[in-house]
């Protein structure tokens, strides 16, 4: 670690609850990902980001920093090699912080179930939310982002994959 | 020690214009105001022109709470301070870089008689003055952190600085010669007949090309250039001190702006529409604004970034002359005038 880090959760845990809520609402509506292209579901992500699926409308701005954004987006199958620097960036993020895999490689491998060089993402970080597929839709993204939301409000359980 | 109600009453009622003036209109509130409106416009404005829907969710009305959420995840996320940064000017010049402009803004008249601060009748002078600090302190900024991209994106702005505020500087005294005075009521007040727009229009060429530099808006944002330098001189900020930084820009835009409407657009010149002289004037002081920020956001739509050398290139082959030729062409306007009077 090159750096040194303030931390606050500590702190915001012994809030009050509504405070605590108030706090949640924006962090849900405000979500800055980067988007670390490692395959070839980037340009889905894209067309989320873009005119048809926008989703900058619940807030999620696409970033170019990792200091300053909130999420990890890993898109695409994920090498060994890139694992040692996404480990990196995912130091360099400020709490709090969330990983969100997209697509099946991230996920466990996919079509390239025996290779030698691709890792789940899941083996090395705290992966908050999977959105399936190959490539998933802009849909499936959007909705992957909805459930991120959800999660930070506190209104799913770990896991669960419908709507509450 | 305790406090006098009453002494305090009495205090605020007899002073209440300098209070009103420093708290509401031109001063704190209407900075945050502002703040608040033109990140939420820029983000709607350029969405609708990218045919998207911008922020919509938030707040259910057209998105009006997603500054309001943006603060909020800023300032309740964690701030990282790099190791072998200067810790001490690390976390001043957040703090000390939206104060400069803010103090810009003061100098603005917004309506006939409606000024916080004339400077004794060198409000411009000490406009620019004062502007002159704020490319020093962003530099700074690139330079404490003690990272390749913020260095790098220091270094453009001190380019950028040498390249834009030269001409700029050059094109505002054909303004002064016109008005025959340094005083920005008096600029307002010499353009109730005819805007400098029309007679200085080389001049403001040149002043536009130079704000969109100094106020690093798009075609020459290369200090915070997102794809090349991570995100230039504010690489290394996060959390609260980012949102700081955030503020000092959009300070900066609105000073820059408003200077813009005082010196070339007729200021709060404009048809008595709101039955008060006052009223009206601070309305076409913002309805003119708003006309500055949309066409700058029109712009950030349609141009690319320039390159480091071809703008230092533009601001000392192009700009300096254009703006000595308009300052030629003024005086011997202005002179022949003088004749025929």
């Amino acid at each position: 670690m090159t750096e040194e880090r303030v931390e606050f959760e500590g702190i915001y845990n012994k809030l009050p609850r509504p405070i605590r809520r108030i706090f949640s609402w924006g962090r849900s509506f405000s979500i800055w990902p980067v988007h670390l292209v490692t395959g070839c579901c980037s340009p889905e992500f894209m067309q989320a980001a873009g005119p048809r699926y926008d989703m900058e409308r619940w807030g999620v701005l696409p970033m170019a920093s990792i200091r300053q954004s909130d999420a990890l987006f890993f898109v695409g199958n994920v090498a060994r090699k890139m694992m040692k620097r996404a480990l990196r960036l995912y130091q360099q993020m400020p709490e709090p912080r969330y990983v969100v895999d997209i697509g099946i490689c991230t996920i466990s491998k996919g079509p390239f179930y025996d290779s030698y060089s691709l890792v789940r993402v899941a083996d090395y970080l705290p992966v908050d939310v999977m959105i399936s597929g190959c490539p998933p839709k802009p849909e499936a993204i959007l909705y992957g982002t909805m459930l991120l939301r959800k999660k930070i409000l506190g209104d799913v359980d770990e896991g669960a994959g419908k709507e509450t | 020690m305790y406090l006098q109600i009453d002494e305090l009453i009495r205090f605020v009622e007899a002073n209440f214009d300098i209070i009103f003036k420093i708290a509401i209109f031109p001063g704190i509130a209407f900075i945050f105001g502002f703040l608040i409106f033109a990140v939420w416009y820029e983000r709607k404005f350029l969405a609708r022109l990218m045919v998207r829907m911008g922020p919509v969710h938030a707040g259910k009305v057209m998105g009006w709470l997603q500054l309001i959420a943006d603060a909020i995840k800023l300032i309740t996320k964690e701030f990282i301070v790099p190791r072998f940064t200067l810790r001490s000017l690390f976390f001043l010049l957040p703090i000390l870089l939206p104060v400069i402009p803010a103090a810009m803004v003061v100098l603005i008249p917004f309506g006939p008689g409606f000024i916080l601060y004339n400077a004794m009748g060198n409000g411009l002078i000490l406009f620019l003055a004062l502007s002159t600090i704020y490319p020093v302190l962003n530099m700074l900024t690139g330079w404490v952190s003690n990272n390749k991209f913020t260095i790098i994106g220091a270094f453009r702005t001190i380019y950028l600085d040498v390249a834009a505020e030269i001409p700029l500087i050059l094109s505002i005294i054909g303004v002064v010669i016109m008005a025959g005075t340094y005083d920005l009521v008096g600029i307002v007040e010499a353009q109730s007949n005819m805007w400098f727009i029309i007679p200085q229009i080389l001049g403001f060429i040149v002043f536009f090309i130079g704000y969109l530099g100094m106020t690093e808006r798009v075609p020459m944002d290369f200090p915070v250039a997102e794809v090349e330098l991570v995100f230039g001189i504010k690489t290394e900020y996060s959390g609260p001190l980012y949102l700081l930084l955030m503020e000092a820009d959009y300070v900066n835009w609105l000073a820059w702006s408003l200077l813009m409407v005082v010196l070339y657009l007729g200021g709060y010149n404009g048809p008595n529409i709101l039955g008060n002289p006052v009223y009206s004037g601070i309305f076409w002081t913002l309805f003119k604004l708003l006309i500055v920020l949309t066409i700058v956001l029109i712009i950030k739509i349609g141009y690319a970034r320039l390159r480091v050398d071809q703008a230092v290139r533009m601001g000392w082959k192009y700009l300096i002359p254009l703006a000595v030729i308009n300052l030629v062409l003024t005086i011997l306007i202005k002179y022949i005038l003088n004749i025929y009077q």
